[in-house]
């Protein structure tokens, strides 16, 4: 479950909603806190939240671009490396073409001073994705020695920049090569939701599962909380798939309820061919990102035909 | 054939969405939440109609592919556009628009 706590429109959340949250994630056992935005160290009270997300006892993980101001970071800082996540990612950017000098610098330099408590990221947005730059950051800030990597998906309600499933072949191999250079320095590579099976060879795989890698090819509800409490499968999909909040549903409860809504649209993957692939006939891959396989269904062009009323009975 | 008579139109209903597999068609109603997986014929006919071909066509078409004469094409499709408004795949608006 992933609480927004800040949006693009800068609305945030307030300290009484955030405390209703907690109360949530307790009623369903989690005890970890994951904080969304936009930006979620630009609220005003971030240091409130995070300090009555740390009195709940919750692991905080905290999913940032990592330009963060002085007053967030210093909050960040003064967390116990055990008890928080600083998820940062290191290709956001204000900019369309992607992250300045001056941005990165100041990623590091958060990164370097965050320590253990960071986990850089990278969202794979186009085929020709450098990455090698990730294992000189996580070696030189000394972050955790982990590394995530995301596939930009399609938001279904909006426009944005994303790797096209077409796409997929042709970032597998630089995956694999990245993550056996990476296990060399004892950094493991992980893989957010959205991977499929298919996007490697065998042998790319086996370099894979060789560097410590561990393979899922899932998509399913994350519960992400808007801050109006709207419960949503997951960022991609934004507002379609939604549900509204109740006093006593669980964790377990809403994933039920959100697995339930999308069902029908799981027959299909990303791919013409999902639907009739032994990995997901057998549950080994869910056939990629709903939101991507969303955007393949259509409702033109309609089928129509006129015909004589007796063809019907009529 | 039955050219020359009164004639209603078939229609997909505004809730329903489809998308074109490697084996079959799903065709999903977001209302309800049924999945109807329509493969061979059934997938082609759906096909032909997304394409806006006329009936005197589809009923050729069916005929050729399950090598039935006209009569029998004809009696085939009639069934599966009457399969089809039963399960709410198609609806009929009045008259030919």
């Amino acid at each position: 479950m992933q609480t927004a706590i800040g949006d693009h429109a800068q609305t945030f959340i307030t300290l009484d909603t955030f405390e209703a949250r907690l109360d949530a994630l307790d009623r369903s056992g989690i005890d970890e806190i994951r904080l969304i935005g936009g930006e979620p160290t630009l609220h005003p009270q971030f240091p409130a939240l995070i300090e009555r997300a740390r009195r709940r006892g919750k692991h905080l993980v905290v999913f940032t671009h990592g330009l963060i101001s002085e007053r967030a970071l210093a909050v960040l800082e003064a967390i116990p490396v055990d008890a928080c996540t600083i998820l940062v990612n290191t290709n956001a950017s204000r900019h369309i073409d992607g992250p300045t000098p001056d941005e990165q610098a100041r990623r590091r330099a958060v990164l370097l001073r965050l320590g253990a408590r960071a986990l850089p990221g990278f969202t794979i947005d186009t085929p020709g994705a450098a990455l090698d730059f990730l294992l000189s950051l996580a070696l030189e800030t000394g972050c955790q020695p982990k590394i995530r990597l995301g596939l930009a998906q399609p938001i279904l309600s909006g426009r944005n920049r994303y790797l096209h499933p077409k796409q997929y072949p042709l970032v597998g191999q630089p995956i694999a090569r990245f993550a056996q250079a990476a296990a060399q320095y004892g950094i493991t590579v992980e893989l957010d939701c959205g991977f499929v099976r298919c996007m490697f060879s065998e042998t790319e795989l086996e370099m894979l599962h060789a560097a410590g890698v561990e393979t899922a090819w899932r998509c399913s509800p994350i519960l992400d909380v808007g801050i109006d409490g709207t419960i949503m499968h997951c960022f991609s999909l934004g507002s379609r798939v939604v549900l509204r909040p109740t006093d006593s549903a669980t964790a377990t409860d809403l994933r039920a309820a959100l697995a339930d809504q999308v069902r029908p649209y799981r027959a299909a993957g990303i791919y013409k061919a999902c639907s009739s692939c032994s990995f997901k006939l057998t549950g080994a891959c869910t056939g990629g990102c709903l939101s991507a396989t969303l955007q393949r269904f259509r409702a033109s062009p309609a089928p129509r035909l006129v015909v004589p009323e007796e063809v019907l009975g009529i | 054939m039955m050219a020359g008579h009164a004639r209603v139109t078939l229609e997909c209903p505004e809730h329903l969405r489809w998308v074109q597999d490697a084996t079959c068609v799903w065709v999903v109603d977001a209302r309800s939440g049924a999945a109807h997986c329509l493969s061979g014929t059934d997938a082609a006919v759906w096909g032909w109609m997304t394409m806006a071909y006329p009936y005197d066509r589809l009923v050729e078409l069916t005929g050729l592919l399950l090598n039935l004469p006209p009569a029998e094409a004809e009696q085939h499709l009639a069934a599966l556009l009457q399969a089809w408004i039963a399960a709410g795949l198609l609806e009929i608006r009045a008259g030919a628009l």
